[in-house]
């Protein structure tokens, strides 16, 4: 018979658990401070988040409190001084509706995407919509999409000895060209409209894709994400560090930038390339607004591993 | 447990602000690392939901329970992180090297439970975390997440179930 695990026992085991998680003492003072020297604090819309949220999460080990720097793709490094309330990226903020005010289940739409459907969800400020995602399940069908749909993708070159995939998805965008139908609209109680375009096969374009690869024994894994950027000046564009992480610049062929961050049991490889032929990409950014057009004109590459050495973690990518 | 309600002094609004950040800010950022299994994430979403129970303690209107009020606001925050950009596309694995260093001693049984947890769907997660790590009760659990109270007794269900695959030899109690 199975032992049973009460919810004391539950609560207790996370708390022992996590116990070396611990909590800000000073986050309290910093938000009340914030307020008061009326720092705004940074709303973006969820059209801007679908850009920025790679930048934002690019950075994810750095967000924390403030402290640590910023390093940018040439390695330099800025002491960071100013405490902010919430770090985040910058990016022009474009409205004050608060994010919280949708619904999460409403997200759940965006899960998924008809194919050659595109939902969108917004208020009168700003929208999120989805993208067309494939899920792929083995590299030879995930090399044979790429060269057919996006032969300059910058693409794995070699696989680690002994790992094999786990995950794979790719996402697709839309190109500001053929035509997008609206074909229902509905508003919602909650405040937002939920509307959906029917979608000319045409506009498809390769926008981003994921690859988790994992040892057999399912204990460490290689995290690959590939996606389109419109460029930044690299001295400009940085990654937050904290106290406990590292960076260095490292040379990775055929690559502009590439970086290392290193923390206790992560390693982060984030690269640049720029692209030979920039893409214009199709954004909504709300019901009564005439859709936007981003051009990207270069790769980012991250590659993210808990437990691979430096030179096998740089060869991951070579081509 | 302390009312956010009262008297609108900034230096009472202020006081009452740290006892709740000293109140429930653990279990939010534990909660938050076995939802996002990031510590950065989750000091970054502890961060963002605290900032906003201080913007918003003036309208919270008591028609729930503080604790139901703060859990909203912080798997909303995970909810909105974790489903913002490419994030979604990323399955965030965690495995025993990758937790955070513990400050009291362990055993396999914890280091193994709180892994199940972060292998769980989101879905199942939210609730298993609500209900068996914050205490909360069905019907508070329906109102944080805006579903029915029916759902989350499924979601239980299905959660404690996948739990027991997962955890050879042990279940959580009903």
């Amino acid at each position: 018979m199975n032992k049973k695990i009460s919810v004391d026992d539950f609560h207790d085991a996370i708390e022992r658990q996590l116990s070396g998680l611990e909590p800000d003492p000073w986050l309290a003072q910093r938000i009340i401070a914030s307020d008061k020297e009326e720092v705004k604090v940074k709303k973006i819309s969820h059209a801007t988040v679908i850009i920025v949220a790679i930048i934002v999460l690019a950075m994810a080990t750095a967000l924390a409190a403030g402290l640590g720097g910023r390093v940018n793709w040439l390695g330099e490094v800025q002491e960071t001084t100013v405490v902010s309330a919430t770090p985040m990226p910058t990016a022009e903020p474009q409205t004050t509706t608060d994010p919280d005010e949708i619904d999460p289940a409403f997200y759940e739409l965006l899960d998924y995407s008809k194919d050659r459907e595109l939902i969108m969800l917004s208020t009168a400020h700003k929208g999120i919509f989805s993208s067309r995602i494939q899920q792929i399940s083995n590299m030879n069908d995930f090399i044979t999409l790429m060269d057919t749909a996006a032969p300059d993708f910058p693409l794995p070159a070699e696989i680690p000895e002994g790992y094999v995939l786990d995950k794979c998805s790719v996402e697709f965008g839309c190109l500001p060209q053929g035509e997008y139908t609206l074909t229902s609209q509905t508003v919602h109680p909650e405040g937002f409209t939920e509307s959906h375009y029917a979608v000319d096969p045409s506009m498809d374009f390769f926008k981003v894709y994921s690859i988790i690869l994992k040892t057999e024994d399912e204990k460490d894994y290689i995290s690959i994400l590939v996606y389109m950027n419109s460029s930044t000046n690299p001295k400009e564009y940085t990654f937050g560090i904290t106290e406990d992480q590292s960076a260095r610049v490292v040379q990775v062929a055929g690559m502009e930038n590439a970086l290392i961050i290193d923390s206790e049991n992560t390693s982060l490889l984030a690269m640049r390339k720029v692209m030979s032929s920039p893409q214009d990409d199709l954004q909504f950014t709300g019901p009564e607004m005439e859709p936007m057009i981003e051009t990207y004109n270069e790769y980012r590459i991250e590659v993210r591993t808990p437990l691979l050495p430096e030179n096998e973690l740089v060869r991951v990518f070579v081509k | 447990m302390s009312n956010v309600k009262g008297p609108n002094t900034a230096p009472n609004r202020n006081q009452k602000f740290e006892q709740l950040v000293d109140q429930y800010q653990r279990s939010v950022l534990h909660m938050c690392y076995l939802y996002l299994c990031d510590k950065s994430l989750a000091e970054d979403a502890v961060q963002e939901t605290f900032l906003k129970v201080f913007q918003r303690m003036d309208t919270f209107r008591g028609e729930s329970s503080e604790k139901t009020w703060v859990m909203r606001i912080a798997i909303n925050t995970c909810y909105n992180i974790n489903h913002s950009g490419w994030s979604r596309f990323l399955n965030r694995h965690v495995i025993p090297e990758m937790m955070p260093n513990k400050a009291v001693q362990t055993n396999e049984d914890d280091e193994e439970l709180a892994i199940a947890v972060t292998k769980l769907p989101l879905k199942l997660r939210e609730v298993i975390l609500l209900y068996y790590y914050q205490g909360m009760k069905v019907n508070d659990i329906a109102d944080t997440l805006s579903i029915s109270q029916s759902t989350v007794s499924g979601r239980l269900k299905r959660g404690r179930d996948k739990l027991k695959n997962l955890l050879e030899g042990r279940e959580l109690d009903e």
